[in-house]
């Protein structure tokens, strides 16, 4: 404890948070080093706010403490903590103008005139405002003022920073260029940050850690790359949008999933699991391509690159995004997964591995024949599932409404278990 | 074009436009004009002659430095009682907030008269009390604190011309205008801005003076220049507690002209008065203007629970002062209704619908009720017109066409009535409509004419917003869905408006019933109404017609608090402030 204490810059040790008897936080534990940044990413109402709260001072922990550099700052009011805070509409002081906003906080730490004086112009010629000094705050675009907090913010050198939502005000186009503006001057200053954002995009740009959040518990902290590659449970998965989640208690009776799905340990991976099919783990291939790796005598399989996965189903949408194609298809559950084999490959079932699979047959010869067929569709319909993946842009175009095989790579499926932990 | 069509979009809007304008002209701009002539025509050449006599007098001199001096200590009282209690209720929430709330509010909207009647009866109960101790049980010597301060408190309190008795009556009626501005104001300001001065450093204090000081300020002093000019031009309160020693410009055109007949002298006073309120008003909305720009930018309104002790007392103290300020006076004009040779009864309020007296001046009180009651219908009905019409046609040229000229003007002008005194506009019309072509001196439609100047600008800033605040496309929605202009208005446009202008019904009312200073002017011996009855009860010696006084009062405030508590409900929007 004492060693972790003095490596590293912020620890929050066991937080916890209740209003009127209302759980806001539960046992929160982050250590942050000195000159990194740090996203508390997370839905509304996850607690991520009143933690910077607490932070920051404005509120007390019910249980726990803050230590930073090594020192307990439970019983230091919030302006003797020097810790800056953006707030989300930036509470600039509307009867100061510009320059007196900024000057605020050296004002109140007595510096002479004249070190505020030019402390102000080095801010704002930090953030591009030089010839901004006298205007009204009311005068100001939202950019603007943005910028302003964040000078106003950084002018006493705070040991600390931290941003609520330091976008959320604003509208999308400026969001974007506004988050490397804000990024890049938050480098120079090489000062510790903690950002308080719902956007996991905004997270993953600005901040070398990210900690997920949710109902109050923390649900992962990692590096950006890790958490979207390795989201740790279902719920960070949801959160980071990701739509390709199948709940195997989804699945039709007739599927059997508990007896067919094994996980490679022999890890129990029953009705209550859920699966991800990660959006960017797909590629489209030919039907015989598809039909080979289902059939395992595949090229991957032989040369050890086996654990690949075909999934088949009707083209549904295409929208073109530079870069990537971002595809709908449609499928049948039982086509998705039919067969978790003991050697690794995520196969479906040969025998509906063709167009019947895609295209409801129409012709048919006596009533008993049309009976099970309309049986059979029932239960597609049933079974039916929209998945979305994002394909390379310079692929082959996949038509609407024609049969479509995409090759998923093992990396590209996780499994959780029924409470939520990542089985595989 | 159908000729219903041309009927419809063409003649109806310019009928409509033109009664407020006409309206204005006739009854607001052609009595002032009244007023300026009669106070620089001399006979029949023009001079300023007479206004420097007037201002030469030393007598005029002292009216006019006691109206200034009274009108300050007023509003620097009112400032120091009120402002702690907007920091409690702009501060904190508790039960029982809105009542509180509605009662520190409840003044304002009483008539003077009643406010004059409640602070006389309050006087009377306290020299009551105090001259017999026993009556609560303390004996002379057992509990002198208590005779003491109660001593101290009747002599304080004179019933009859005192200045600390209006003193406190002015006090009483504007405590809620601070109150209330300040209290929207700090509470808007929300915690963000104070946290983030904490942030950047910031102690307590520093942020007091530093932030909520320097935010609440232009709020502290729209508010208080608009006590300035309610206790500048106040009227009833001054001509009833004060008496003949303490006159102010307002009481003394009243006098000038009712009592001496000294018609130039009381049109130089008018004009002073109006000059001196139009100034006053001109600050005021340039000020109003520049509140708008500072107006905090959190709007989320951030009221929390008292946490500490002292906090708590804080709020206590709070309720107990506005009880004590706003309920005493009120208590003590019914329990002087009700208490008659040392019992409750209802002696007085049966007097009203007598007619004892064989005078042919006298006029029983329940016909000066049904005088009003049919004033103030009338008034409500033709401030609801005149209102109605210049809440469209501001909408209309102001609004939609923002860059004529005219449009700019528009909304002050309906609103000048508002900052001409009563008594100023009372004497306008009776020397000016008591000759042809426009003779209504001895008419029945004078006195609801003067209310409906009064009250339509109170219909037309309940309308005004609830019209701006109708989208355009609402109306074209209906337009392309085949809707006449008729049936747009009947059916789009009423129903939005409908709360607005019941709203604005109930104001036209009220501030008919209660109106003063006008209607002494102008009402005739057998057309008073309430208000001025009660002024004769009080003139006339008698525990009968004292009590009567104040049973009239009490009925009268209980009309128009009862009109208040109304609005208050029905107006959706929390929006505080005036």
């Amino acid at each position: 404890m004492g060693e972790r204490l003095a490596m590293n810059e912020l620890v929050l040790d066991h937080i916890y948070f209740k209003s009127d008897s209302e759980s806001i936080l539960n046992d929160i534990n982050i250590s942050i080093n000195r000159g990194s940044s740090l996203s508390l990413l997370g839905p509304s109402g996850c607690g991520k706010t009143t933690l910077l709260r607490i932070i920051a001072g404005l509120e007390k922990p019910s249980f726990g403490s803050i230590f930073f550099r090594g020192r307990d700052m439970s019983d230091l009011p919030s302006y003797r903590r020097n810790f800056g805070m953006m707030f989300q509409d930036f509470a600039l002081f509307p009867h100061r103008n510009v320059f007196k906003n900024i000057s605020f906080g050296l004002e109140m730490k007595r510096m002479s005139k004249k070190d505020i004086a030019s402390r102000v112009s080095e801010m704002l010629e930090l953030v591009n405002l030089e010839q901004y000094a006298k205007r009204d705050i009311k005068e100001l675009s939202g950019g603007e003022r943005q910028r302003v907090a964040l000078a106003r913010t950084l002018a006493p050198s705070p040991h600390l920073i931290m941003l609520d939502e330091p976008l959320g005000a604003l509208d999308r186009r400026l969001r974007e260029r506004l988050l490397s503006d804000l990024s890049m001057i938050l480098n120079k200053t090489a000062i510790t940050t903690i950002w308080v954002t719902h956007d996991h995009n905004e997270a993953f740009a600005v901040s070398d850690l990210v900690c997920v959040m949710s109902n109050g518990r923390i649900q992962q902290i990692g590096s950006p790359e890790n958490v979207y590659h390795k989201p740790v449970n279902i719920t960070v998965a949801d959160f980071l949008g990701f739509q390709n989640i199948i709940d195997l208690r989804d699945l039709p009776e007739s599927m059997d999933a508990h007896e067919n799905v094994n996980t490679p340990e022999n890890i129990s991976c029953g009705a209550g699991c859920k699966i991800l099919i990660m959006p960017d783990s797909a590629s489209v291939v030919s039907e015989d391509v598809a039909s080979d790796i289902a059939n395992k005598e595949t090229f991957f399989e032989k040369s050890g690159m086996g654990g690949d996965t075909v999934i088949s189903g009707i083209t549904k949408s295409i929208f073109f995004q530079g870069s990537v194609r971002k595809i709908s298809i449609t499928t049948y559950m039982n086509t998705v997964l039919k067969r978790w084999k003991s050697d690794n490959v995520f196969l479906i079932n040969q025998n509906k591995l063709n167009r019947n699979n895609c295209r409801v047959k129409t012709s048919g010869k006596g009533e008993e024949k049309r009976e099970k067929q309309e049986k059979r569709q029932e239960e597609r319909e049933e079974q039916e599932r929209t998945l979305f993946f994002d394909i390379p842009g310079h692929a082959p175009i996949p038509e609407i409404g024609k049969p479509i095989f995409l090759r998923i790579d093992r990396a590209g499926i996780k499994i959780f278990n029924q409470d939520e932990t990542q089985a595989w | 074009m159908d000729r219903v069509d041309v009927v419809m979009s063409r003649i109806i809007p310019i009928m409509a436009g033109g009664i407020p304008v006409v309206f204005l002209a006739v009854f607001y701009v052609y009595p002032l004009a009244g007023i300026f002539i009669k106070s620089f025509f001399d006979e029949t050449s023009f001079s300023f002659l007479s206004l420097f006599k007037i201002l030469q007098s030393s007598r005029m001199a002292g009216i006019i430095w006691f109206t200034f001096w009274q009108a300050s200590v007023s509003t620097i009282l009112t400032l120091i009682v009120s402002l702690p209690c907007a920091w409690v209720m702009g501060t904190f929430d508790f039960k029982g907030k809105k009542i509180v709330m509605t009662l520190a509010t409840l003044p304002f909207v009483l008539p003077t008269i009643v406010v004059a009647s409640a602070f006389q009866s309050l006087a009377y109960s306290i020299r009551d009390i105090s001259g017999s101790s026993g009556l609560l049980g303390v004996t002379q010597d057992g509990n002198s604190a208590v005779a003491d301060f109660l001593n101290w408190l009747s002599s304080f309190m004179q019933p009859e011309h005192s200045i600390s008795m209006i003193l406190m009556a002015h006090l009483f009626y504007n405590f809620s205008v601070v109150l209330r501005i300040t209290c929207a104001f700090w509470s808007s300001m929300g915690k963000e801005m104070k946290e983030a001065a904490s942030m950047l450093g910031a102690n307590g204090i520093n942020i007091f003076f530093k932030i909520t000081l320097p935010l609440l300020k232009p709020a502290i002093i729209a508010s208080s220049t608009l006590v300035f000019i309610f206790c500048f031009s106040s009227f009833g309160v001054i001509l009833i507690l004060g008496g003949p020693s303490f006159s102010t410009l307002e009481v003394e055109i009243y006098r000038q002209a009712a009592h001496l007949f000294n018609l130039p002298v009381a049109s130089c006073l008018s004009l002073l008065q109006i000059l001196f309120t139009f100034a006053m008003m001109w600050i005021y909305t340039l000020i109003q203007r520049k509140n708008s720009r500072f107006l905090p930018e959190s709007e989320k309104f951030a009221l929390r629970k008292p946490a500490c002790l002292s906090e708590k007392s804080a709020i206590f103290l709070c309720i107990f002062f506005i009880i004590a300020l706003c309920g005493a006076p009120i208590a003590a004009l019914i329990f002087r209704s009700l208490y008659y040779n040392g019992t409750i009864s209802l002696i007085f309020y049966r007097e009203l619908l007598l007619n004892p007296s064989g005078s042919i001046f006298y006029i029983p009180p329940f016909l000066a009720i049904s005088n009003s009651l049919v004033f103030a219908l009338s008034t409500l009905a033709m401030a609801l017109v005149v209102g109605g019409c210049a809440a469209y046609l501001i909408r209309k040229y102001a609004d939609l066409e923002p860059g004529r000229l005219s449009g700019k003007f528009l909304e002050p002008v309906f609103m000048l009535p508002l900052s001409t005194s009563a008594v100023t506009l009372g004497f306008g019309m009776i020397i000016t409509l008591d000759r042809p072509p426009l003779n209504l001196r001895t008419s029945v439609v004078l006195i609801p004419v003067i209310h409906t100047l009064v009250a339509f600008p109170f219909v037309v800033r309940a309308v005004l917003p609830a019209l701006r605040a109708i989208p355009s496309s609402l109306k074209e929605a209906a337009f392309i869905m085949g809707a006449s202009p008729l049936r747009v208005w009947m059916h789009i446009e009423l129903p939005v408006i409908a709360r607005a202008l019941s709203i604005g019904a109930i104001f036209a009312f009220t501030i008919s019933l209660g109106e003063f200073g006008a209607t002494l002017f102008a009402a005739r011996p057998e057309l008073t109404t309430i208000p001025v009855t009660i002024y004769r009860f009080l003139g006339q010696p008698g525990a009968m017609n004292y009590g009567q006084a104040m049973a009239m009062s009490s009925i009268l405030m209980l009309v128009t608090a009862s009109g208040f508590v109304f609005i208050e409900n029905i107006r959706r929007f929390g929006h505080e402030g005036f």
